[in-house]
């Protein structure tokens, strides 16, 4: 079946993209479930019945929006990192990937923290940035072995790591 | 003939008793407004605002007087004054009933003010929680001499941020800390969908001994248990490590001092509080409709049952010959909520992992750099995706092979 895959990029790229927008709307949509009711005794009142129709809709509007930004992110960082060598599609694919191994876990974190809240802060203050973590270190290395020589791979690994520091740092203020 | 005409009425004159007596201790459409309940609620929203310095003190006043005259020889009643600032000051009052034994205490509370800005008559948030209070206050008296002191407390200054129930706990000692077996606070519950409680967000002995003793009194409406976890959320407002809004009332001070609570509330018709059917158009919380009338329109005269019902539990629970011990136990059963625990573990755990992370990415990138120096500069040419072509792969959009796109 990969192997097929391998030889159909652009379904490939088609399903890596539906994977990304499911398992983020996925993850979001127990956040979400968990804090629009809360938000919404500030700016508007939302009957409990569309309470989940609420959170699915916005959580796959945000994963839709994101998932636009994505090969857009990936470009950047290529392009401002000097890295030339890199088929780009591909390295978006890959990061669709990676990001929705990402997501599932964080999913399945972010359902327990809704079922059992007293575990909701551990759950986002310190599962959350783990798995983060991890994703981007598996992205890496998948990324670093089939594209970096042995000499471009210590510029790739610098510019990652900063990449990674300022991710985690975002995800700290926004989450 | 005769012996039929008398049968017929006789029953006819049981059948007029039926009304007066197997019915006589509910609230139909038309006697609510005759109960004890009705006359001390519309007493209280006579005042046309709870709010302020001044209206805060009159109503406070009034209370002591009201719990004063209920509760006599059996216990005290006093004036609190919590002062805030320059502006704006209120007061608790509070009343004791003295047990038989005066090494524990149990602490019935409900907020009498009113949210502030203008007329605002507070009829549900919470004149029905304080008239809850006065019944049970009443019912307790009458009731035989508890083991522990019952302490009633009407705080003021709760929809300025927990003020007065704040200010009571900042001045407890340890002891009376340790002393207070339980916190029973009552806020708005006549507007809602229903009627619920909650106490931890998972199943504690208290939480069964109040439904057991709901269902042993037999009340006119039902106490739900509020489901556990039902609309939380992952800030820590108050320190509980998790938000829900059902921790924005007084008994929230106590709990965060390890006292097992129990709140009981109405739904309120908003989904963000508690709500199995919430309905805007029905929503008055904390808004200037929150007055009698509307309540009366919303709900008819089931918010009297409701504080009747409030009455009962609390009245069966705290009076039944297990409370003590489940208070005990339910200590035990309570939630680990240490700000610790909740907020500094975390980010030391974040924080640690990452310097490790840092630490191992230091010592790989030296491991690179050398490599790039011994190293080859061979071009990789692996790709993952072997078809279409390198232009396809290279660029985005312009892709003319679609049909073929689902062909394994």
């Amino acid at each position: 079946m990969l192997n097929k895959l391998r030889q159909n990029y652009r379904l490939s790229n088609m399903l890596a993209r539906v994977l990304f927008i499911v398992t983020m709307t996925f993850s979001l949509s127990w956040r979400f479930c968990a804090q629009i009711p809360v938000l919404g005794l500030y700016l508007t009142d939302i009957d409990s019945s569309m309470l989940v129709p609420v959170c699915i809709l916005s959580s796959m509007l945000v994963a839709v929006v994101v998932h636009f930004l994505v090969p857009l992110a990936c470009n950047i960082f290529l392009t401002y990192s000097r890295i030339h060598s890199v088929p780009v599609a591909e390295y978006v694919v890959l990061a669709f990937a990676c990001c929705s191994c990402g997501f599932l876990v964080s999913g399945v974190f972010n359902a327990l923290a809704y079922f059992v809240p007293s575990l909701s802060v551990w759950i986002s203050g310190l599962v959350q940035p783990v798995v983060m973590l991890a994703c981007l270190i598996l992205f890496y290395f998948a990324t670093e072995k089939l594209y970096f020589n042995d000499v471009t791979a210590a510029t790739y690994f610098k510019n990652y790591a900063v990449l990674t520091l300022v991710l985690i740092v975002l995800a700290g203020v926004l989450l | 003939m005769r012996r039929a005409i008398v049968a017929l009425a006789a029953l006819l004159l049981v059948a007029a008793c039926i009304p007066f007596t197997a019915f006589a201790d509910t609230t139909s459409v038309d006697d609510y407004k005759q109960t004890e309940a009705y006359t001390f609620m519309s007493e209280l929203c006579a005042f046309d605002s709870r709010n302020g310095t001044e209206n805060e003190k009159a109503v406070a006043a009034f209370l002591k007087g009201k719990l004063d005259a209920v509760i006599g020889e059996r216990g005290s009643v006093s004036l609190s004054d919590v002062r805030v600032d320059e502006s704006y000051s209120t007061q608790n009052v509070i009343a004791r009933i003295d047990g038989t034994l005066s090494d524990k205490q149990i602490i019935i509370c409900a907020h009498y003010d009113s949210i502030s800005g203008g007329k605002n008559v507070g009829a549900s948030d919470n004149a029905s929680g304080v008239t809850a209070m006065y019944l049970i206050a009443k019912s307790l008296v009458a009731a035989e001499r508890l083991p522990f002191d019952v302490v009633l407390i009407a705080f003021g200054g709760e929809e300025s941020g927990l003020i007065g129930s704040q200010r009571y706990v900042d001045n407890m000692s340890q002891a009376e800390k340790d002393s207070t077996l339980v916190v029973f606070n009552i806020d708005s519950i006549a507007n809602g969908d229903d009627l619920y409680f909650a106490c931890e967000n998972k199943q504690t002995s208290l939480a069964k001994l109040i439904v057991s003793c709901g269902d042993a009194v037999g009340t006119s409406c039902t106490l739900y248990e509020k489901p556990y976890n039902a609309i939380s959320i992952g800030v820590d407002m108050y320190g509980y490590g998790y938000y829900e809004a059902v921790q924005s009332s007084d008994h929230t001070p106590f709990r965060l001092e390890g006292i097992p609570v129990a709140l009981f509330f109405s739904g309120s018709y908003e989904s963000g509080y508690y709500a199995e059917n919430a309905d805007a158009s029905k929503s008055i919380m904390n808004t200037t409709s929150d007055t009698l009338a509307r309540l009366e329109a919303n709900v008819g005269g089931a918010f009297v049952d409701r504080i009747q019902t409030v009455t009962s539990v609390v009245t069966a629970t705290v009076t039944s010959s297990d409370f003590a011990d489940v208070a005990v136990a339910t200590r035990d059963e309570l939630q680990n909520i240490d700000l610790l625990f909740n907020s500094l573990y975390p980010t030391i755990g974040v924080v640690a992992i990452l310097i490790v992370v840092a630490i191992f990415a230091a010592r790989y990138y030296r491991k690179l750099q050398k490599r790039a120096i011994m190293g080859t500069a061979e071009v990789k040419s692996t790709r993952v995706f072997s078809q279409p072509n390198a232009d396809d792969i290279f660029s985005y959009g312009s892709n003319n092979d679609a049909d073929d796109i689902f062909k394994l």
